[in-house]
């Protein structure tokens, strides 16, 4: 294909400026999936809803800062956007070791897709999860990752 | 080459926007901007799309292709590789890509090359990956590490790989689908009033385009942009956030709702209905 001659040009930046509308969508991480300090003897779930409720079984003991991850998504105005939360449970390994635990239980909030805002085209959503904990879970420090994504409806 | 230049300055401009908006979230590390958000390739064909890192720091992200499925409420769920059926693994065959991993300076873009090329033997249909773009988080700081640690009991560290997915269609064969709407009622979730509306799909693809609801006189009651009916799904529920003044307007007489083509793709009526809201 050339874009030698301009009306080719012309078309092309017609082209480009009409599919603007719906031509962009970001995504920025504000708050880290936080299930604060977990002090554990019998083992038990920790939950932390993506509609910031907290929850626990067992004779765990959780104690500070717990919140859901947070994000936030600009794009075009009214857009409908899906989030994918994972399929399956995150696995945590503990730094050091090879014991682990599993997170599972994913919820987002707003459940389901949601509409940017009609005005500034943003929109924010939060993602939370169970912690299961094993009785005479090792302690230390345990790390995993989790597949979040965005996409237009 | 023209058009990546174009589309280079349509986000530097549209991340230029943007930037007093966003200065509200923290820019974290791996935050990212993709352009375009939507492939359509019939019979097979190249595209270009743009990744741009829009966070703070140097980032590096990775490129898949991933498999999802609508479900009838119009969310999308993973497919694991194992459980692909025949047209989804043609689907993720079919499709090429380069670089798959890309690292950027903040507000340094890179364009990502795409063809796909369906086999002559595949059925003829609609061939769909959803292409991703993900931050890969940055390694613990060692003093970040110790401080964990010493702060004894369990401490967990999840850190979430979160990207952008597009939808990258590939059609096969002279395709068509239509639609039709059904059953707009009110619904109540938590605190929020939305409408309800079924979108009934038929045919051999999918259909995309806009809701928009009018009202007596012929004004705009609300305009829902870029809803999707995939293949794998007859019908799905579309779930519209009303506020006050909306909710009154909608209930007060009948509501004439449209299904159209996106305004880009020329506007077309899809399908649309008159009627009484409660």
């Amino acid at each position: 294909m050339s874009f030698a001659s301009a009306a080719n040009a012309a078309t092309t930046a017609t082209a480009t400026a009409t599919a603007e509308v719906l031509s962009t969508l970001s995504v920025t991480a504000d708050s880290a999936l936080d299930f604060g300090q977990i002090a554990a003897n019998t083992g038990g779930t920790v939950t932390v809803n993506a509609d910031s409720t907290v929850a626990s079984t067992g004779a765990l003991v959780s104690t500070g800062t717990r919140a859901p991850a947070s994000f936030t998504v600009s794009g075009s105005q009214g857009a409908m956007v899906a989030v994918t939360l994972p399929s399956s449970a995150a696995t945590l390994t503990r730094s050091g070791g090879t014991e682990t635990m599993s997170l599972s239980g994913w919820n987002s909030n707003p459940n389901g897709a949601f509409q940017l805002d009609g005005t500034t085209g943003q929109g924010t959503f939060s993602v939370g999860g169970t912690l299961t904990v094993a009785s005479a879970q090792v302690a230390g420090v345990y790390s995993g990752t989790f597949d979040v994504s965005v996409e237009y409806q | 080459m023209l058009q990546l230049q174009l589309l280079r300055r349509l986000i530097l401009t549209t991340a230029a926007l943007a930037a007093p908006m966003l200065s509200a979230p923290a820019q974290a590390q791996g935050d990212l901007l993709v352009a375009p958000t939507r492939v359509v390739l019939n019979n097979g064909g190249n595209a270009e799309l743009v990744l741009s890192n829009i966070g703070s720091t140097e980032a590096t992200y990775r490129i898949g292709v991933e498999l999802r499925r609508m479900t009838e409420n119009g969310d999308f769920l993973d497919v694991p590789d194992a459980e692909a059926n025949a047209a989804e693994k043609a689907a993720a065959e079919m499709v090429r890509y380069a670089p798959r991993r890309i690292t950027l300076l903040p507000g340094q873009p890179q364009a990502v090359r795409l063809s796909a090329r369906p086999a002559p033997e595949l059925p003829d249909g609609e061939y769909r990956v959803h292409m991703s773009f993900r931050a890969i988080p940055p390694a613990l700081s060692p003093e970040e590490a110790q401080k964990q640690a010493a702060a004894g009991g369990l401490s967990i560290r999840l850190t979430p790989i979160y990207g952008i997915t597009i939808p990258v269609f590939v059609r096969k064969g002279q395709l068509a689908a239509g639609a039709t709407l059904a059953n707009p009622h009110l619904v109540k979730s938590g605190k929020e009033i939305l409408l309800d509306i079924t979108v009934n799909r038929s045919g051999s693809r999918s259909v995309y385009g806009e809701l928009i609801g009018k009202g007596v006189r012929g004004e705009t009651l609300f305009n829902l942009r870029g809803v999707a009916v995939y293949p794998e799904v007859a019908h799905r529920s579309v779930r519209v956030p009303l506020n006050a003044e909306q909710q009154a307007k909608l209930t007060a007489g009948p509501v004439r709702i449209e299904y159209r083509e996106m305004p880009e793709n020329g506007g077309q009526l899809i399908a649309e209905m008159t009627t009484a809201i409660r």
